[in-house]
């Protein structure tokens, strides 16, 4: 589908609220906006058998959003009423202009389609009265399953065409970058309206230990035209521009697969190296062959592998390997040209069900069946060295030890809680969300999951130790 | 998924339950009909009086869905699995006065099915956009209400608080006599 980027000149005159109809009539009276001394004023006069009612209130078009009630950051986002809930056009309903796609609930919809809309964005760091930054971007519905949620993800995309071709900010801190060319803001994905911090806390979890690429995150309450939309995550986004910022690559350079490692989806650049050179090799060698297993080691990064094996098994992210799976390399030579993982998508970890199921591939249990689940197709025949076994196990050791720890993890959710104990009555009053304390449950739930999963398997890492 | 093998569990007991207040020969039965915004929900109740003021009572709801997709941020229910939901509860005769009687009805309800609330006033069309809150869980709380029978036709109204919605019911009263 081809996208056509508006023109600077879109943004002129952009104020979404100024634009309001002067009057709007609805089913039992109607609405009234006008401005009146600098003032915009908005008033709903709604007439029942024999009443008027006169409500009116005033108010400056800055003051809707209310800095000083949230403690976490804001984002707003002015964009005109049409690109979100026009029938034609809307990005935020289903419409009648739609695209059909979808997992649960499969039906043409508008939010489906790749449109993108020209926007406004401002941002406040979190205590801050006024915002640090404008900027003018491209908006877009992002995610899989995830759209057909009430709140979406929203994509946003900084181009020439609108101003700047990329923010630089500290929006996370301790991050390897503070310059971004896309960014989400994230309805914490298929997690949307349960713990809303589920994959936010794998990445906490893991990020200052493993070799893995993978999203940064911030909380933040979004204003969408004025209207409290609420607590989305600040993500970034994983595109050939990532790894530019993070890793200094030519981004132009950059292979990025997605899906089955027999038939990925190209995200950019190419495939054909992935199927040649790793795939097509392993399928032809025995890798308990030490040269053999040099040779793939020179192809994928072994370290990098191992981590993201550990943290997908571990935390038993049960809609992967075969989605949200993906892998990149820079085409160079002397670049970073092994193949790396990235752990991202992880709203449906730590679900008490699969806490028992093991799921280290060939290594434990029955042989996987590599056509019902290629995404162990590597792993399975990595694991035929005995090197391989030997260092992945030892790294497992340390990630139970040490990363996964049932007092770090509890710290660090925990954190994540609290972070959001202020804000949440609004976000689940504006969405409907579980009540607070059945939240508070879900995301209590985490910790305990991780205790029992830890103790499960230290169980079964450390007997597996001992035998190789 | 719990949430559904929490509803089959309700749907076992309420249909056990109906098949012994048919056994037990004295139940009062409605028709019950819900509206709400893009939903339409037939349902059954049924009540067993056990005793001249107390009795036991239960009903379970369907839904068809017709949402403007003009209007709507999402929807997330399957159309092929229509439960909406269910409630059970005690009941018993406020006073009775020759062939008319008053009398209450209130339990715990459970729904399931879709909710449209309103997301979103659009300007420039002149109309709410809303949403589907259902997914993110199942709602339950309090319902009450009362019923009027004239000789075998009892009328039914009720409200539950775990939607805030009206049901209506019109119903017969299958062996007067035998109810004292």
């Amino acid at each position: 589908m081809t996208v056509s980027y508006p023109a600077r000149e879109a943004f002129n005159g952009f104020s979404p609220i100024s634009k309001m109809a002067p009057y709007t009539l609805v089913h039992s009276g109607f609405y009234l906006n006008f401005n009146y001394m600098g003032s915009f004023i908005r008033s709903a006069i709604f007439l029942f058998p024999g009443i008027m009612i006169i409500l009116c209130n005033s108010c400056e078009e800055d003051d809707l959003v209310r800095r000083d009630e949230h403690n976490l950051p804001i984002f707003e986002i002015d964009i005109p009423e049409k690109y979100l809930w026009s029938p034609d056009s809307g990005l935020y309903i289903i419409g009648t202009n739609g695209l059909a796609k979808g997992c649960s609930c499969p039906i043409a919809a508008n939010y489906n389609q790749q449109w993108e809309y020209p926007a406004i964005i401002r941002y406040t760091p979190a205590g801050g009265s006024s915002p640090v930054f404008e900027e003018r971007v491209g908006f877009r519905i992002k995610g899989k399953c995830s759209r057909e949620k009430a709140m979406k993800s929203i994509g946003l995309y900084w181009r020439n065409e609108y101003g700047n071709s990329s923010l630089v900010y500290p929006l996370f801190p301790g991050s390897g970058t503070t310059q971004f060319k896309r960014l989400l803001l994230r309805n914490s994905g298929n997690d949307f309206g349960l713990t809303q911090i589920k994959d936010p806390a794998v990445i906490q979890i893991f990020k200052d230990y493993a070799r893995v690429d993978y999203q940064a995150y911030a909380p933040c309450v979004l204003y969408l035209n004025g209207e409290y939309w609420g607590i989305h995550n600040i993500r970034e986004m994983i595109c050939p521009h990532h790894f530019k910022y993070h890793y200094n690559v030519d981004d132009d350079l950059v292979d990025l697969l997605e899906g089955s490692p027999f038939s990925p989806e190209v995200e950019d650049g190419s495939c054909d190296a992935f199927l040649q050179d790793v795939i097509g090799y392993i399928e032809n060698n025995d890798l308990s062959i030490t040269e053999n297993y040099l040779t793939i080691s020179d192809r994928i990064d072994i370290g990098n592998f191992i981590d993201y094996m550990i943290i997908e098994t571990y935390v038993g992210n049960k809609d992967w390997p075969v989605t949200n799976c993906k892998w990149w390399r820079e085409n160079r030579e002397d670049g970073m040209n092994k193949w790396r993982w990235i752990a991202f998508d992880h709203d449906v970890a730590f679900n008490p069900r699969y806490v028992k199921d093991v799921w280290i591939g060939d290594l434990y249990g029955e042989p996987y069946d590599h056509g019902k689940c290629p995404g162990f197709f590597i792993f399975n025949n990595l694991i035929l060295n005995d090197d391989f076994v030997q260092e992945f196990l030892s790294r497992y050791i340390f990630f139970l030890e040490t990363v996964f720890d049932p007092d770090r993890v509890e710290t660090i959710v925990m954190g994540m809680k609290k972070e959001l104990l202020k804000e949440y009555p609004r976000h689940q009053d504006k969405w409907h969300t579980l009540p607070q304390w059945q939240w508070e449950s879900a995301v209590d739930k985490i910790v305990s999951v991780n205790r029992e999963r830890n103790k499960i398997m230290k169980e079964i890492i450390y007997e597996l130790y001992e035998k190789y | 998924m719990s949430y559904m093998r929490s509803i089959r569990l309700i749907l076992i007991i309420l249909v056990l339950f109906i098949t012994n207040c048919v056994k037990a020969g004295e139940p009062l039965w409605w028709l019950t009909y819900s509206q709400s915004r893009y939903i339409f929900s037939p349902g059954i109740e049924a009540c067993y009086l056990f005793h001249p003021h107390i009795g036991v009572n239960a009903g379970i709801s369907a839904y068809i869905q017709n949402p403007d997709h003009s209007k709507v941020s999402n929807i997330t229910h399957n159309p092929s699995f229509n439960f909406y939901n269910a409630n059970i509860g005690l009941s018993g005769y406020l006073f009775r006065f020759e062939n008319q009687s008053v009398g209450l009805i209130a339990g715990f309800k459970l729904y399931y099915g879709p909710d449209f609330r309103k997301l979103h006033y659009y300007e420039e069309g002149g109309y709410y956009i809303y949403f589907d809150a259902s997914s993110l869980k199942v709602d339950y709380g309090f319902d009450m209400g009362i019923f009027y029978s004239y000789k075998k036709i009892v009328l039914l109204a009720k409200w539950d608080f775990a939607r805030n919605r009206v049901r209506l019911g019109i119903g017969y009263r299958f062996k007067l006599k035998n109810i004292p």
